[in-house]
């Protein structure tokens, strides 16, 4: 009886004292900072100065799309810093929650090219608020073995071929699949969707996009798993996925469409009124450095932001992974990713084709 | 001056007096304490349920203008939902894709309810928690199980090719309706069973042996017996599936394709990436609406029914 009674005491104690190394671990938890970004980004090997320094990773959440963390921010979310894009750092301004940075406490700021330092919006008021980390593109991979025939005539016009109905992929995102059809719709620019007439045009080509593709997805996986798959033969993906498939072994290639590919540069912003401030500026310095730049370009694919990073890695592996050392060379060959102009309507037709309008 | 004090006790004495009167009033209005037993639910469902169906339907009348909001109250956003085709069409869509949902989950629950109820002998606690087992991984676990099932090279696909049935994979059972009404049924089977078997469990067997000794078979013992006294349990069950899944956005999400959408896309789409809530707020109340007239609907069709039939 006794016993049975201890036993139990035991288990309780033994309960409580789990329970209370949990909520220290919550606790310490809460002493790092809170970076909210693009999926992927929570790799540690990213940051291995933050890493050593504080003997532990920052807290880390996803958003969906970035369309979506702009309103998650402004409604009241408590991050730290974030991962904006060149095209929409002026939405991440107009919430009222970006800080100025200091650029003093970044160690590798003039390492950063100056041509990423000058996009328009990074620096807002005279001031900067965004730090460019990498930059990339947004194109199509695809399969060489089941659609062999686009080898030789790269294009865009794969997601609306006939013969791949039901085998094609895309993003589930304005910037990045939408004004695509805008592009094929042949409007005067695709970044602009204030003249309804632009917004119909598109439309019509939105139409047959949604009977066209299998899914729509923001998520580099799913995209990457239906490719490697062949459950689609063309996908729309950003840089990573295909460096990921191409070491997958699987016969992919990133189109270069002759309309272009599209280009964009991210980097960090930081919350106002953070209350980890060091710990960001940490982050931000770990980011930067020369290590955490390699390890991106070599696993992501991604160009990077310093000079530094690409005199390191070798031309022969820029060139397979089609980076090269002027970040300009890529940026200006392609279609710069802009702000959209008439973004509620843009939503709004898309959410209209996809009920089948 | 003795005299006095005494008074003064009496009449300065609130605490004993009010919890005498407290008592008093207890003891004499039954109301009062009925309202105090249900309080602390009754304050939860305050502020918790109706303050933010309140907040719901006061963001609803405003507007959105950039990034701010126009406090103008108006009936602009259900004015738009009524003059757009998308709203109405995919608020239908999703009403008949939950109620299809519903009959297919209590089509599926009733004879497994069945079973547990008049055949298990022993061990019933077992059964009964080997059906609420799948409620032990978490909601998505479950969706990406099913997209795992039906997908591209699932287990289903990877099944039929190897028993040399079909030699392309099949691609219309992933990412159209279907997978939502398929997912949506097994993820919410436990809310069917469990109040049909509770029905079930509650009628008096010799209700069924007085059926069988005037010569009803085991058909007819069924539909005139076992089924008419297990309709509230089917009710439940109904409902309790049916509701919940018409705002269901991570199942059309995951396995619904381009054309599986409904209304919880749409609702998710202007408080997130749309940027307007107002708009969403007046969906989200028309959608309530519509769910409370189709639920009123639905059992004025029971008891029409019902009536009919006795």
């Amino acid at each position: 009886m006794l016993s049975n009674y201890l036993k139990s005491g035991a288990r309780v104690a033994a309960a409580c004292a789990m329970a209370l190394g949990l909520s220290t671990a919550a606790v310490q938890a809460q002493d790092h900072p809170l970076f909210f970004g693009w999926p992927g980004y929570e790799a540690p090997e990213l940051y291995p100065d933050y890493v050593k320094k504080h003997g532990g990773m920052f807290r880390f959440t996803a958003w969906g799309d970035e369309e979506e963390g702009v309103t998650k921010l402004q409604s009241g979310f408590n991050a730290d810093f974030l991962f904006p894009c060149n095209y929409k750092i002026k939405k991440w301004y107009a919430t009222g929650r970006l800080a100025p940075i200091d650029t003093s406490r970044i160690k590798n700021w003039d390492k950063i090219m100056p041509s990423l330092k000058k996009i328009d919006g990074a620096v807002q008021d005279g001031k900067p608020v965004w730090v460019p980390i990498d930059w990339g593109q947004t194109s199509v991979v695809y399969r060489t073995d089941l659609a062999p025939e686009y080898q030789n005539k790269e294009s865009w016009e794969i997601l609306w071929d006939r013969k791949y109905k039901g085998r094609v992929a895309a993003f589930d995102s304005l910037v990045d699949a939408v004004v695509v059809a805008g592009l094929m719709a042949g409007i005067p620019d695709m970044w602009d969707y204030t003249n309804p007439a632009d917004v119909a045009k598109t439309k019509d080509k939105m139409r047959e996009l949604v009977g066209q593709v299998r899914f729509f997805s923001n998520d580099p996986t799913t995209l990457e798993q239906a490719i490697a798959s062949g459950e689609v033969v063309a996908a729309t993906v950003w840089n990573e996925s295909v460096t990921r498939l191409k070491k997958q072994g699987l016969p992919v290639k990133y189109m270069n469409p002759k309309e272009g590919a599209m280009t964009w540069v991210c980097g960090l912003s930081i919350v106002k009124g953070s209350k980890h401030l060091d710990k960001v500026y940490d982050a931000i310095n770990a980011m930067l450095a020369k290590e955490s730049r390699i390890w991106e370009i070599n696993e992501f694919g991604y160009g990077v932001s310093t000079q530094e990073a690409f005199d390191a890695v070798d031309s022969d592996l820029l060139s397979e992974l089609g980076l090269s050392k002027n970040p300009d060379d890529i940026l200006n060959a392609g279609i710069f990713q802009s702000e959209i102009q008439g973004e509620g309507a843009l939503q709004e037709m898309f959410d209209e084709v996809k009920a089948g309008l | 001056m003795k005299e006095q004090t005494l008074h003064a006790a009496e009449a300065g004495s609130p605490p004993g007096g009010l919890r005498e009167g407290v008592r008093r009033a207890f003891l004499r209005h039954e109301w009062l304490r009925a309202y105090t037993l249900v309080s602390p639910t009754l304050i939860l469902l305050i502020v918790a349920m109706a303050a933010p169906i309140g907040v719901l339907v006061g963001l609803s009348l405003w507007t959105q203008s950039g990034m701010e909001f126009d406090r103008t109250l108006t009936l602009a956003n259900y004015e738009t939902f009524f003059g757009k085709k998308i709203y109405p069409l995919v608020l239908w869509r999703s009403i008949q894709i939950s109620a299809l949902v519903a009959f297919a989950t209590v089509l599926l629950a009733y004879p497994l309810a069945y079973f547990i109820a008049f055949h298990v002998q022993r061990h019933k606690m077992v059964w009964l928690i080997l059906i609420t087992l799948p409620f032990w991984t978490s909601y998505l676990l479950r969706v990406f199980a099913w997209k795992l099932i039906l997908g591209y090279n699932g287990v289903v696909n990877s099944g039929l090719t190897t028993l040399g049935l079909i030699e392309q994979p099949l691609e219309f059972i992933l990412y159209n309706v279907t997978a939502v009404v398929i997912t949506l049924a097994h993820a919410w089977a436990a809310f069917a069973i469990l109040p049909i078997y509770v029905s079930l469990e509650k009628i008096d067997r010799s209700l069924i042996d007085a059926a069988h000794d005037l010569g009803e078979g085991p058909v007819m013992t069924f539909l005139r017996v076992t089924l008419p006294l297990s309709m509230p349990g089917v009710i439940a069950a109904t409902l309790l599936v049916f509701i919940p899944t018409v705002g269901d956005y991570v199942t059309p999400k995951l396995v619904g394709g381009t054309t599986g959408i409904m209304i919880g896309n749409l609702i998710q789409s202007a408080f997130g990436r749309g940027a307007n809530w107002p708009m969403g707020a007046a969906i989200a109340v028309i959608s309530m609406l519509m769910v409370t007239l189709a639920v009123c609907v639905f059992l004025g069709g029971v008891k029409g029914l019902k009536k009919l039939l006795a």
